[in-house]
């Protein structure tokens, strides 16, 4: 029995190795010519992705193991992008003010830190509430983020943005984003899967059976000694620090940030591609991530139509099977494994 | 005194607008204990309609309203049945539900685009004399005036509709005891069906009664969606009158902030007073079940 | 071990539990029992911190507990099960046990993180701890069972399990033989004497009377919220109060 558990997991772990390796090789391939070769655009869409992937992490701490709904993630993820450029802007903020710029690398943690800060926050007014009101402190919480951001011109040029954001280096190494993509890429893989690997060892651990506990049964978990209140605290940080990051790696790669991206509407998409792939799993929160995020890219050529039939498509997925598409996959296992099940009796 | 009234007017106009889709919310939370995104899209594709019948097919005003009300009714009673009810019987996880409410508000601005394009449509006056009504020294349009008494109307109605019809209290039985309703013989689907087609024709109201103060847009419904919300939530989730008197003060605090403060701080006094609401009283004005613990 | 003090509690203008006292030795099997509305179900959810008694105290060795949190008292080394089921549904039976155990673990957010070899020893221990208490409330080799999709009366077990996990000092049952059939209810009496023989102290709440006759020392008797009788199952059944108590007067 233990052998096979053990199998199994070796199985998904080389899975996952597999996958990364092909993540790492396939894109360096198109890059050297050795095979299709793609536009520098296909590399964007890759980044683009795992930074969604990172989001949708994030958001699937908080409402996939915790229970938590956030419909005001986007709040978060303007807060790592405007805190990581005002602390590494020369013409913003910092390089403003005093005159002093941080090195991006640096400034992306910190902003995650920033943007945990304001989830402690956050959280102290929303763990007492249930389902609706969750939802409305953070949508109120993603607006009163909006306006701050526009408001304070002088230090955020307001609804106009900020251009010309500073590109991430490491020791003299640029992750040049201008002319493409192809090596920031690299970059955001790596944390993509630094993070993935973290969720999995938080939410494996006494820390996420703490989160899981509380989604399953508030005065059971209670019963059994998990602070209520600091473990939805703890939560909230690190969904936020999750967000924050990938606002910050969003910021550094586009080079340019204003406030129209971080809208209620983003915060509805970040909660869509979780729901839509499947919440309180490693695998779910990816490929939501992976299918709307490259739905609304090849929906792009239909200009005007592309929202309509995104919709459409949601509803019609939703109506279809409403776990999301890791339900869908546990299904199809669940009733191969009944039927293997039935054989043997 | 002049600002102040029209500063009032203009406060009570916007909630009213607000207190119709405050009241969709509270409807349906009561009903099906969901939460619908689609309400401030509602409005949005009823002044639409509104505006195709009255400006563009030059239908007189109350026909056209009345049209747009009872197509608005049948969408809203159309969308739980062929989706919100699917996902039920499915046993759908509630997220899902409102998830599903989120892509048919999508699915509905953007339909709105495509069909009526995505420039503002001026809403024609509905009064023949545009000369304003002059209480005291302030003047206030007529249409202004308009939209408050017909919203008043339509929440005197409404009362009357809940309390003292049958269909009314079967309604509220329904909300109270779904099991117990089904057991007295009363139709429960039938009832929550009617509710979001209810909560349609009020959303539709209101549109077609802030469309001649605003221009018709698709984006018109983003403008109202989360403060009428904010309203039912203030107020008290699931209890209508607490609905409507938190979609007033919203409204009355929205414009008197822009009115005598500036309108950059409106939202963000909007904003800041919803959270501290919900730090102090998260029960609201009027008593909603909301802690966890 | 436990003493408790004049409690009292009102809900609103009603009075549910009334000056009620009584003290538990170490090591006793202690009955709370009562008619239907008596108040020991909220007696025992101010013990168990659920409720906040209006007046009175509650001290568990000496340290007053009344008022706390759950999860403190949990931490003090009490821990409960409930009338209704509790489980955490979407977990298997191997972590709801582990869960149980989240007061007696240390390791917070960082080690977790970075997962550091203390935390693998702890998460290692955790579980030959949980897989040990399986086998203590004969439910071993249903580790990786969900723990929704066992059958009634292992559920109740399986509560009884995760209480013990914490390591408490003193275990709260809530009615623990409701719903079972007698050979279960055998069962669960041979397992509260087993945990008694641990040492652990234990205080239940029950209905049924020929159970908790069978295996209590002490029984404290409530109506009306107000204590009528304790002492031993034989003096108690003496007892005229409690006879017209169940007898007579109930409605």
């Amino acid at each position: 029995m233990n052998n096979k558990i053990r199998d199994v997991l070796k199985s998904k772990k080389s899975i996952a190795i597999a996958a990364v390796a092909l993540l790492v090789i396939v894109p360096f391939m198109m890059e050297h010519n050795i095979i299709l070769r793609q536009s520098k655009y296909f590399y964007l869409l890759l980044s683009f992705i795992c930074i969604y992937t990172i989001v949708t992490s994030g958001l699937d701490i908080l409402f996939g193991y915790t229970g938590q709904v956030s419909f005001g993630h986007a709040g978060f993820f303007c807060i790592g992008a405007y805190a990581s450029v005002l602390m590494s802007h020369p013409e913003w903020g910092f390089g403003k003010w005093f005159g002093i710029t941080l090195p991006p690398i640096l400034t992306i943690f910190l902003a995650a830190l920033i943007a945990a800060l304001f989830g402690i926050l956050l959280s102290i007014p929303a763990n007492k509430l249930v389902f609706h009101f969750l939802a409305l402190l953070t949508i109120a919480f993603n607006y009163l983020v909006l306006l701050a951001v526009s408001n304070f011109a002088e230090l955020t040029n307001g609804y106009i943005g900020i251009t010309r954001v500073p590109e991430i280096n490491i020791f003299g190494f640029s992750f040049s984003t201008i002319s493409s993509k192809y090596k920031y890429y690299y970059l955001v893989l790596f944390f993509t899967i630094l993070f993935l690997i973290v969720k999995q060892h938080i939410v494996n651990s006494r820390i996420g059976r703490g989160f899981i506990s509380i989604r399953d049964n508030l005065m059971a978990a209670n019963g059994c000694g998990v602070n209520i209140r600091y473990y939805k605290t703890m939560s909230f940080a690190i969904s936020a620090f999750y967000v924050g990051f990938a606002g910050a790696l969003y910021a550094h790669m586009i080079g340019f940030i204003s406030p129209d991206t971080f809208v209620q509407n983003t915060s509805v998409i970040f909660i869509t591609m979780l729901l839509f792939g499947g919440s309180g799993n490693l695998l779910g929160p990816i490929l939501g991530a992976t299918i709307i995020t490259t739905i609304q890219e090849s929906l792009q050529p239909l200009a005007d139509y592309r929202m309509l039939i995104y919709g459409i498509v949601i509803l019609i997925i939703i109506l279809f099977q409403p776990k999301g598409i890791v339900g869908l996959g546990k299904n199809i296992s669940e009733s191969m494994k009944r039927r293997g099940g039935e054989g043997n009796a | 005194m002049n600002m102040f009234i029209s500063v009032l007017v203009g406060g009570l106009v916007l909630g009213c607008t607000y207190g119709m889709l405050s009241l969709g919310f509270s409807l349906i939370y009561q009903a099906s204990g969901y939460m619908n995104f689609t309400q401030a899209n509602l409005l949005m594709f009823g002044a639409f309609l509104a505006w195709q019948f009255y400006s563009e097919w030059k239908i007189p005003f109350i026909a056209s309203m009345a049209l747009a009300v009872v197509i608005m009714f049948f969408i809203g009673w159309m969308m739980e049945r062929s989706i919100i009810r699917v996902l039920v019987a499915k046993k759908a996880r509630n997220i899902y539900v409102v998830l599903s409410t989120i892509a048919l508000s999508i699915i509905m601005e953007n339909a709105a685009m495509l069909i009526w394009d995505a420039r503002p449509h001026y809403f024609p006056p509905i009064f023949k004399d545009s000369a304003p009504v002059k209480l005291g020294t302030a003047s206030v349009s007529k249409e202004s005036i308009l939209c408050i008494v017909v919203a008043i109307c339509a929440m005197i109605a409404l009362h009357f509709f809940l309390n003292k019809t049958k269909f009314g209290t079967s309604m509220r039985a329904a909300a109270q005891n779904k099991t117990a309703a089904s057991c007295m013989g009363i139709n429960v689907n039938r009832t929550i069906g009617i509710t979001y087609g209810i909560a349609a024709a009020l959303a539709c109201l209101g549109g077609i009664l802030v469309a001649p103060t605003l221009y018709v847009s698709y984006g018109l419904g983003s403008q109202f969606g989360a403060k009428s919300f904010a309203g039912a939530v203030i107020g008290g989730y699931g209890n209508i009158y607490g609905a409507i008197v938190g979609a007033l003060i919203i409204g009355l605090l929205e414009t008197f902030v822009s009115g005598y403060v500036s309108s950059a701080y409106k939202e963000f006094v909007v904003y800041g007073v919803l959270i501290l609401v919900m730090i102090i009283k998260p029960s609201g004005i009027f008593n909603a079940k909301v802690y966890d613990e | 071990m436990l003493k408790v003090t004049d409690l009292t509690i009102k809900f609103g203008g009603l009075i549910a539990v009334d000056s009620v006292n009584f003290e538990i030795n170490k090591g006793d099997i202690f009955g709370l029992i009562g008619p239907n509305g008596a108040g020991k179900t909220t007696s025992f959810n101010m013990i168990s911190g659920t409720f906040k008694p209006t007046s009175g105290t509650i001290e568990l060795n000496g340290q007053r507990i009344d008022g706390k949190p759950m999860y403190q008292i949990n931490k003090l080394g009490i821990a409960r099960t409930y009338q209704n089921i509790n489980l955490f549904k979407s977990m298997t039976v191997l972590e709801n046990l582990l869960v149980g155990q989240h007061s007696r673990l240390s390791s917070g957010l960082p080690s977790a993180v970075l997962r550091l070899g203390k935390q693998r020893h702890e998460e290692e221990a955790a579980r030959k701890k949980a897989l040990e208490i399986l086998k203590f409330v004969s439910l071993d080799g249903k580790e990786e069972v969900q723990s929704n999709a066992l059958p009634y009366g292992e559920q109740r077990i399986l509560e009884i399990g995760r209480a013990l996990a914490s390591d408490p000092s003193l275990l709260l049952l809530d009615e623990p033989a409701a719903g079972m059939n007698p050979t279960e209810k055998n069962q669960l009496a041979d397992l509260i004497i087993k945990i008694r023989a641990k040492g652990i102290t234990v205080l239940l709440v029950e209905h049924d009377m020929r159970f908790v006759m069978g295996i209590t020392d002490r029984i404290c008797v409530l109506n009306y919220g107000k204590r009528i009788a304790l002492g031993t199952p034989e003096e108690v059944q003496k007892n005229e109060e409690v006879i017209t108590a169940y007898l007579g007067g109930g409605d």
